[in-house]
């Protein structure tokens, strides 16, 4: 069988188009569920630690097992329809960098500080910092993935991250409400985006 | 020196081998998901698809989920050789 250089050429750019889009649907199918309801579960809960701090403790463990769970459901759906070998391995990652996230959080929340005015001059970690770091950590493998998987989650990780750090600095007594509809928004936004247009 | 195959090189069958290459490993895909990936109807993808399966290159396996029937399409590793070989005699005519 004997084909020119032109048609050989043609055959290879078909191959990496369709790698390409075949990639995109997998990353894609779970991802804008995923986004959108993330983004729900961050309007709640910020709203609710902008507004009724004293409850946001109660809200945050009820409202991220909901939506580990429903990632966990949305991961197995997806891979009825497009099952890749690397599926679990991108859900270990997710397990592993909160993993790490946490552990650092322990390890640099103070346990044994002095009380009176020496307290201020350590500066414990708040919760704010607390928030903006949490907010932070699954841009970060937003950015890095999109290297992989495309260029619009590095845009995304980066835009929630910078409007983070913005509303950290700029608005200190507005930070979560700023987080609900900024950062939740940013999600949400993204995901309806991604299933109008790659699904 | 990696030879053409003429069975893979045929446009759709073509991009049906790259689009369960893409999966990597034992991945796999659902019949109706891959007709729309690569924007081909029932009858076509199922024609190619039997011809793949009978050099084997593919395997079809049919299920019923939630009472529902479901045909899902993966690369056996024959099929994942072959395809390697014909990108890498493509590579070669360009040089």
């Amino acid at each position: 069988m004997n084909i020119s250089k032109k048609e050989a050429q043609e055959s290879l750019d078909d191959i990496q188009s369709v790698t390409e889009q075949t990639r995109k649907a997998i990353a894609y199918g779970a991802c804008s569920a995923m986004l959108i309801l993330w983004g729900v579960i961050w309007m709640i809960g910020y709203s609710i630690t902008q507004f009724s701090p004293n409850y946001a403790g109660f809200a945050w463990m009820g409202l991220i097992p909901i939506g580990a769970v429903a990632c966990w459901i949305l991961g197995v759906r997806n891979q009825s329809s497009h099952h890749s070998a690397n599926a679990a391995r991108i859900g270990a990652f997710w397990l592993v960098l909160f993993g790490y996230a946490a552990l650092w959080l322990v390890l640099l929340h103070p346990t044994n500080l002095p009380s009176g005015a020496e307290w201020a001059h350590f500066q414990p970690i708040n919760d704010r910092q607390i928030s903006a770091f949490f907010a932070t950590v699954p841009m970060f493998a937003y950015v890095v993935g999109g290297l992989w998987f495309g260029r619009f989650f590095v845009w995304l990780g980066a835009l929630v991250t910078v409007m983070t750090v913005l509303g950290f600095y700029l608005l200190p007594n507005l930070f979560y409400l700023w987080m609900a509809f900024i950062g939740g928004g940013s999600l949400l936004v993204a995901g309806l985006y991604i299933r109008n247009r790659w699904r | 020196m990696a030879e053409l195959n003429a069975t893979i090189h045929q446009p759709v069958r073509l991009r049906i081998m790259a689009a369960l290459a893409a999966l990597n490993g034992s991945g796999h895909m659902d019949f109706t998901s891959l007709g729309k990936l690569l924007k081909l109807t029932d009858g076509n993808l199922g024609a190619h698809l039997q011809t793949l399966e009978q050099a084997g290159y593919i395997k079809i396996e049919k299920a019923f989920v939630d009472r529902k029937p479901r045909t899902r399409v993966s690369l056996t590793s024959k099929g994942r050789y072959e395809f390697e070989e014909h990108v890498a005699a493509l590579k070669q005519i360009l040089g």
